[in-house]
């Protein structure tokens, strides 16, 4: 998944894998209560580089172009990628608006592809203050009042403390897990603790998953 | 879904009610279950590849510098006749035994004197003369695999000494008894075939000699003798020991029973002195008794009664005997007046005893002091005991004296009793081994005498081949084997660490977690394993 972004028009096995992953994805966030219930989800990663941020914003592009209005939010202030992702000017962006230097209209880039817009992290000193007031919750609440969802990169709950503060304000989460990289109760602390935030838990994506057994001999297994 | 702890623990506890956690038995987390250790040889494909090769450079390498070996075989045979010797163990009182000579032959003919004879006949340098391959009708390969195998094993053996030798037969030569024949096997294997044959052909010669000389009858017979003859003087010398000791030391003839009759004596004599001291012990109570009781006695009593004329009866009838005497004398003198007179005196000495007799009836009673019986009674007996006290004191100390010689000489012959017993069970252990010497000589006269000798009855049967074919390496094998063992050292390599490997790999993985659901899978983006992601998910997980 890493630096690969989904072009909705890509035939091949690529484009039919990962279409079809997040097709799956998609009706299982839906079937838990996604746009019903849940209208901003965050994608949050034990690590860095564990593709969070790759899946948050193909489901974006994959849901865009199907018909609804998606934003994108990064809210990794450490290691922002969206922008050079999109290609788009890296600032004004979230930073700026948690530090009130910037409007909420500013920092939005719209329409970088079809239905998604993105508010990309923006630059910044101080990682952690700008979450620890109510305007990251209120940017989200307004960022939906013309969108029907919003995708949060949440930062690595492992690495930045303000990670906890950027759960508590989306409505439900969802775990993307590097496969081939935690050990299991590292996993199982991890998961423990997103839950005891209180932010419903939708459950986890595995990435990077290696099939080590060619198909003939797993079959045989 | 949950919003805080006391809920996570909730749910937890509901998991648990509905049996999912703890997992059930048997289906606990940590085993290692056939598809994760397939997984885990796909992943480790290069650490399994890299250990097959190396253990596949090794076997290159030893089938490369391994010399070619060949082998060189001869056999002995025993002969029915001679194929047993007599065993004679005289530290033990056990018969002989014959015992089969083969039985030991492989240990004899592996004897390091042996193999020393061979290695000083053949020569060190000989015995360990380093690899040559022949070029003579190699290519070129075959001669750049020779100059590799000759600097390999390429040795200095100016200055090898036996005992280098020596290790090298040691290692290299193999005696071998079949289970149901007589026959030996002994093969010799070295890098060069003529010298495989020279080196046993000389080994053959030398085992039949030197077992010659471990089984020649004469020897044996010699052996026996002499040992025979050794137990004699050795019982000889036991027995003299023994009268030495009795005489000189012990100066009794019989030691037992010398030693009981002086218990005997002893235990008498003390008996004796015992009850003598008894006796005084006894005597001196007694007189004590009686002195004490005469001082509540008075030598004299008074008697109330009548006066007696018994004085006077006895003097009249002394009278009256008197006259019956004359009376008699004239009877035997016919003096018949006389007789008459003595009559009648005696008829009147009696009518005055009747008198006096009358008398003392009537009379009167007085007080007469008389002597007191019991006080007389009780000195005279006390004069008695004073006489045997003296008498007790008087014997006393022969007694004591008797009683200490006894004693000393008893005590002289128990230190001495230890000594004795020594020697006396060395007298019978030497006349024991005396005795089954003589039966031991007694049997070997009569094989002499049967004319049964040259006991070593090894025959050569075949001499040392001269091999013809190599008999190793097997370089394929070789190859072969080091590739195996360098795949299960991989295989293990891989097995040791996927066994605590807990790394979260598949979905199923993820899933075995309390409580997770896998929402999406993203496979990494190469076509082969796109490929074995769309094929998994068309099979269904």
């Amino acid at each position: 998944m890493k630096n690969i972004l989904i072009d909705t028009e890509q035939r091949g096995l690529r484009g039919d894998v990962i279409a079809t992953e997040l097709g799956h994805l998609w009706a299982y966030l839906l079937q838990r209560g996604a746009l019903a219930n849940y209208r901003s989800i965050g994608f949050c990663a034990i690590g860095d580089d564990e593709g969070s941020n790759h899946v948050a914003a193909n489901l974006a592009l994959y849901v865009g172009a199907r018909g609804l209005r998606v934003v994108l939010v990064e809210a990794t202030l450490r290691s922002p990628e969206l922008a050079g992702m999109f290609e788009l000017t890296e600032t004004p962006g979230l930073a700026e608006l948690l530090a009130d230097r910037a409007t909420l209209a500013d920092t939005v880039r719209p329409r970088v592809a079809p239905g998604v817009d993105v508010v990309p992290a923006g630059g910044t000193t101080d990682a952690f203050w700008g979450f620890t007031n109510d305007r990251f919750a209120a940017a989200v609440t307004d960022l939906l009042r013309d969108r029907d969802v919003c995708f949060v990169d949440v930062p690595g709950i492992n690495r930045a403390p303000e990670a906890a503060l950027v759960v508590r304000s989306v409505d439900a989460l969802v775990l993307v897990v590097e496969a081939n990289r935690h050990d299991a109760d590292v996993v199982r602390r991890n998961i423990t603790w997103l839950r005891s935030l209180g932010t419903p838990f939708l459950g986890a994506v595995l990435t990077d998953v290696v099939y080590d057994l060619p198909a003939a001999i797993a079959r045989l297994t | 879904m949950t919003k805080n702890l006391a809920d996570e623990r909730l749910l937890t506890a509901r998991e648990a009610m509905l049996g999912a956690y703890p997992p059930p038995l048997g289906n606990e987390p940590g085993g290692l279950p056939f598809k994760r250790v397939l997984g885990a040889l796909f992943r480790s494909r290069l650490v399994v590849g890299t250990c097959a090769g190396l253990g596949c450079a090794v076997g290159l390498f030893l089938a490369v510098t391994t010399p070619n070996t060949y082998v060189s075989q001869g056999t002995f045979l025993f002969t029915t006749s001679g194929s047993e010797s007599i065993n004679v163990d005289l530290t033990r009182s056990s018969d002989p035994k014959a015992e089969a000579i083969s039985a030991n032959a492989v240990h004899v003919l592996q004897a390091d004197t042996l193999l020393r004879r061979v290695a000083e006949r053949v020569g060190p340098e000989e015995i360990l003369k380093p690899y040559q391959p022949d070029d003579n009708f190699a290519g070129g390969l075959s001669k750049l695999l020779h100059r590799i195998q000759r600097d390999w094993n390429a040795v200095d053996v100016a200055g090898a000494t036996v005992d280098e030798a020596l290790k090298m037969l040691r290692k290299r030569l193999v005696v071998d008894r079949s289970r149901q024949s007589d026959v030996l096997i002994a093969t010799y294997q070295t890098h060069d075939a003529e010298l495989a044959q020279k080196i046993l052909g000389v080994y053959m010669k030398e085992a039949q000699k030197w077992h010659q000389e471990k089984y020649d009858d004469p020897t044996v017979y010699d052996e026996v003798k002499k040992r025979a003859e050794d137990a004699v003087k050795a019982k000889d010398l036991a027995r003299r020991k023994l009268a030495d000791f009795m005489d000189q030391q012990a100066r009794v003839q019989e030691f037992d029973f010398q030693l009981e009759r002086l218990r005997t004596e002893e235990a008498d004599a003390s008996a004796r002195l015992r009850d003598n001291l008894l006796s005084i012990e006894s005597t001196q109570k007694q007189i004590a008794e009686l002195q004490k009781l005469l001082e509540t006695l008075t030598p004299t009593v008074v008697v109330h009664r009548r006066l007696t004329t018994t004085k006077s009866v006895e003097v009249i009838q002394e009278e009256i005997s008197k006259l019956e005497v004359q009376r008699t004398r004239a009877l035997t003198t016919a003096q018949t007046a006389d007789v008459k007179a003595f009559d009648q005196q005696i008829a009147s000495l009696q009518g005055r005893i009747k008198q006096l007799v009358e008398d003392a009836k009537t009379a009167p009673e007085v007080d007469i002091e008389e002597d007191n019986p019991a006080y007389g009674e009780a000195r005279a007996t006390i004069g008695k005991l004073g006489t045997q006290l003296v008498q007790d004191h008087a014997i006393t100390p022969e007694l004591t004296k008797r009683k200490n010689d006894a004693s000393t000489r008893l005590g002289k012959l128990l230190d001495l009793q230890p000594k004795f017993v020594e020697l006396r069970d060395a007298e019978v252990a030497a006349e024991a081994d005396a005795k089954a010497g003589a039966e031991a000589l007694q049997r070997a006269e009569l094989k002499k005498q049967l004319q049964l000798g040259n006991f070593s009855s090894l025959k050569v049967i075949d001499d040392a081949s001269l091999p013809l074919e190599k008999e190793g390496p097997n370089r394929t094998k070789l190859i072969l084997g080091g590739l195996i063992v360098g795949l299960f050292l991989g295989f293990g390599l891989v097995l040791l660490r996927t066994v605590p490997d807990r790394t979260v790999r598949t979905p199923a993985d993820l899933e075995a977690l309390d409580g997770v659901t896998v929402i999406g899978v993203m496979p990494r983006l190469d076509n082969r394993n796109m490929r074995r992601h769309m094929a998994t998910r068309m099979r269904g997980w």
